[in-house]
């Protein structure tokens, strides 16, 4: 029998709304599977389900060879019986018990000896060795966090479910510690479940990724395949791709398509069946700048273009051009003053054939 | 309140109330010239709490023969009264149930010395409810096992509570029943307590008994009044009110035959007379 | 001074606090947690004394467990002659009467804890009853100590519905408030003002001792 999580989930709610999604993952090796999607598509309630602290109307949810939940025999196994981990989206420390405390209040069952000892082990493991007596509101965000996912991990769970875990942070502490989790779920081996709306956070941390609008699930699949391939419009849109416009294909030939977009002709990687009526779909990541148009290289797509807006996001800058369509791009900030990138200037922008993706209309 | 989304409307609101109380400050205070007719006076009574019934109907019958003077009656515990009025309080006529409350009124200045009258001699009678086991035939089956708990105003401070617990004494009773007894603040409490069978019986006024709601849920029989010191009701006149004529109106109704009438149909011996209530 | 007054008070305040912590706070705690239709009804019943005087409790509750009345005739049947003119008659009236006291605080403080922290004690394998001791109690133990302070400090005043229901049996039913009262009918000033005082003397000093003790709990 292979290890693995099998969910099946639908819950309605008596104002009509309705969430369903299906998967399956492997326990080991340990995989992440994200939740992705924009607030209200239900995603924070397939975890409350998983957790069992919500319980489905329809469906099948079982670990391995344990059955948490089927609703054709009615049976459904509370929380408690289920050793999972689950973090809250602000953590949910209990205030009355310190650092430890926290920590430890899932391990009564172990000796007091067995108990310090887990204690000092994720106190080392999570960096929080010297905030051991202190109270959770004498902590930052991002100790909070950790302290969390310690708590969490203390009872040696089957299954670790994260709700938004870096969505309270801000930025540079979201950074690190989205780097640290990376690394923790990987050291640990644990199966997670991931809750998010941040596709930095689903691409990083998930190996597959479902995503999530109003209830149904518009797309699941390895994260690469639905990031770099929506499925739809409305999946590039929830996923965060920035350049959306209408086309229409003129050729396709050698499994390259000739499509126009606006004044533009653009070149892209055609896939079998499509017709006329497209929607080109192009990260603004995978769009290049240059100041002069380049003597050689691979990227089939030169385009003209101008410079309509810049606006600064963190360490990265996002421009605004139109090149015969509205394209966006995302450059680094020094780029960004190299090119002496301002609204008005010309720039050549450049996109490799396979990074502009054709949705039917 | 409606919220205000900006601060001027806020300022406006508050002007408008004040605007408006002002208006109504001015309205207020514009009297009409007052009307020519004749307002009734008013005669403010204190009266023990034994007295309800009789006062009703003695009401009723003093308004009919002098419609300009209406009778207003409070009903108390005497102590309370005679407390009240040593503070101020603004009765015209103090009728106790003993005689003395006003006494000591009358040495303390606060109630004229010639307006103090006995209306009535108070007579206690035993109360069980409809379906009690007691016959009443003897006085000892007071003391039987069936009356668990003897109700009776407080004696510290109610006349009728003092009366019976002397009536218990001379009956022999007291000593058998003091573990059973069971305090009102004033005797129509005690009737209350034995009415809703709480008690198993009570020691009260035979003026409250007469009253309908009592007739209709028990019996009750005369104590011998030979067994308690005479529950001599006395009234007075409040020094405050001495001078309005409406007050000596009443004073002399209740003092007249049509008055005492009232009194003796309703449970009390009238002084001055041997004419004991004959049950 | 009547110290047997005193002492019949204090029982009553004591035992009303004591029954309305063991019955109240399940109430309590149902109150919050229930998403139950019939909710609000509940709730308004819990309330009701709040604005009925004591008297009429005191009333209704002298009738309803009269001797010939059903409850008085169930309560007959085992052994409980009645409940009128008894200590326990007593408490019964005060706890009914402060029942807002206590539930109401009860139910805000239960309330105000976030439920997630609940959930999060079930999801790390702690059982429901664990949860509820290590988690809920001890977050809303200051809720739960007003409402214990105040119920308290109400029933130790408690007149009406004494007055009602007691009889004013001295040693029994005969609390401080009663003798105060009966003192001024009698026009004892001086014995009432010395029970007066004595009454404020203990609720004061019971309400600073729970104060202070709370504080020092705070600064653990």
């Amino acid at each position: 029998m292979r290890a693995e999580l099998l969910v099946q989930i639908r819950r309605r709610y008596r104002s009509g709304f309705e969430v369903a999604a299906a998967w399956h993952q492997s326990l080991d090796p340990a995989t992440v599977t994200v939740l992705f999607g924009p607030s209200g598509s239900g995603k924070t309630t397939l975890l409350r389900c998983l957790a069992g602290l919500e319980r489905p109307d329809d469906g099948r949810i079982v670990l391995g060879e344990e059955v948490w939940f089927d609703a054709a025999t009615g049976r459904h196994l509370p929380p408690q019986r289920r050793r999972i981990g689950f973090l809250f989206q602000e953590y949910a420390l209990f205030p009355h018990r310190t650092v430890a405390g926290n920590i430890a209040f899932g391990l009564a069952h172990l000796s007091r000896a067995e108990r310090r000892r887990r204690v000092a082990e994720l106190l080392a493991l999570f960096e929080l060795e010297e905030l051991a007596e202190r109270y959770p509101h004498e902590l930052s965000g991002g100790q909070q966090q950790r302290v969390a996912l310690a708590r969490a991990l203390a009872p040696h769970p089957r299954l670790l479910l994260l709700d938004e875990p870096l969505a309270a942070l801000d930025g540079p502490t979201r950074d690190g510690l989205r780097r640290k989790l990376r690394r923790w779920l990987h050291t640990l081996n644990i199966p997670a479940v991931i809750v998010t709306h941040d596709w930095l956070e689903a691409s990083t941390l998930g190996q597959q990724v479902i995503v999530l609008a109003s209830g149904r699930v518009l797309q699941q699949g390895p994260v690469e395949e639905v990031f770099s391939r929506p499925a739809s419009t409305r999946v590039a849109d929830i996923v965060g791709v920035e350049t959306v416009v209408p086309g229409e294909v003129l050729n396709i030939a050698g499994g390259l398509a000739r499509v126009a977009v606006g004044s533009a002709t653009l070149t892209a990687v055609a896939p079998s069946e499509l017709n006329g009526r497209v929607y080109v779909c192009i990260r603004a990541e995978e769009v290049t700048l240059l100041p002069a148009p380049p003597e050689a290289t691979s990227a089939r797509n030169r385009l003209r273009a101008r410079v309509v807006h810049v606006e600064p996001e963190g360490a990265l800058v996002r421009v605004e051009l139109d090149a015969g369509f509205p394209l966006v791009a995302l450059v680094t900030r020094p780029s960004c003053d190299e090119l002496q990138l301002a609204p008005g200037r010309s720039v050549w922008a450049l996109i490799k054939a396979p990074a502009i993706h054709l949705v039917p209309r | 309140m409606s919220k205000c989304s900006w601060t001027g409307c806020r300022m406006w609101k508050r002007r408008g109330i004040e605007l408006l109380s002002g208006l109504l400050l001015l309205v207020g205070g514009c009297r009409q010239p007052e009307t020519p007719a004749p307002r009734p006076a008013e005669v403010q009574v204190a009266a023990a709490a034994d007295l309800r019934y009789a006062f009703e109907v003695l009401r009723d019958r003093f308004e009919g023969v002098h419609p300009n003077i209406r009778l207003k009656v409070i009903y108390g515990s005497s102590g309370q009264f005679f407390a009240q009025l040593r503070n101020g309080a603004p009765y015209d006529l103090y009728f106790s149930a003993d005689a003395d409350y006003p006494r000591r009124l009358i040495a303390e200045g606060l109630a004229v010395d010639s307006s103090f009258f006995l209306y009535a001699i108070g007579q206690l009678v035993v109360w069980v409810p409809q379906n009690s086991p007691l016959a009443l035939a003897s006085w000892d089956e007071l003391a039987g096992s069936a009356i668990r708990r003897l109700a009776l105003a407080n004696p510290r401070h109610a006349p009728y509570g003092r009366a019976a617990i002397a009536a218990l004494r001379s009956l022999g009773l007291y000593e058998r029943l003091r573990n059973r007894l069971v305090f009102g603040e004033n005797v129509a409490q005690a009737a209350q307590f034995a009415a809703s069978g709480a008690a198993d019986a009570g020691l009260i006024a035979l003026a409250l008994a007469l009253a309908p709601e009592m007739q209709q849920r028990g019996r009750y029989r005369l104590l011998p009044p030979e067994s308690y010191p005479p529950i001599e009701q006395g009234a007075v006149v409040l020094q405050q009110a001495a001078a309005r004529p409406e007050v000596w109106t009443f004073w002399r109704f209740v003092q007249r035959p049509e008055g005492r009438a009232v009194l003796h149909q309703y449970g009390f011996a009238l002084p001055d007379t041997s004419d004991h209530f004959e049950p | 001074m009547d110290w047997t007054a005193a002492w019949v008070t204090l029982r009553l305040a004591l035992w009303t606090t004591g029954l309305l912590f063991v019955l109240g706070l399940p109430l309590a705690y149902w109150l919050a947690t229930t998403r139950f239709p019939g909710r609000g009804l509940i709730e308004a019943l819990v309330t009701l004394p709040l604005v009925l005087p004591p008297t009429v409790v005191g009333f209704y509750l002298l009738v309803a467990t009269a001797p010939d009345s059903p409850i008085g005739r169930i309560l007959a049947l085992i052994g409980i002659d009645r409940l009128a003119f008894t200590f326990p008659g007593i408490v019964l009236g005060s706890v009914l009467f402060n029942l807002p006291f206590a539930v109401r605080p009860f139910t805000a403080a239960f309330q105000s804890i976030d439920r997630r922290l609940i959930e999060a004690a079930w999801c790390l394998g702690v059982s429901r009853w664990r949860a509820f001791t290590g988690v809920m109690l001890p977050l809303a133990w200051p809720g739960i100590l007003t409402g214990l302070v105040l119920t308290f400090a109400h029933s130790l005043g408690e007149f009406g519905v004494v007055l009602m229901v007691g009889g004013n049996i001295p040693g029994v039913t005969r609390t401080l408030s009663i003798a105060i009262y009966d003192e001024v009918q009698a026009l004892n000033y001086r014995a009432a003002d010395r029970m007066a005082g004595v009454l404020v003397g203990l609720a004061l000093g019971v309400l600073t001792l729970v104060y202070w003790l709370e504080r020092k709990g705070k600064r653990r």
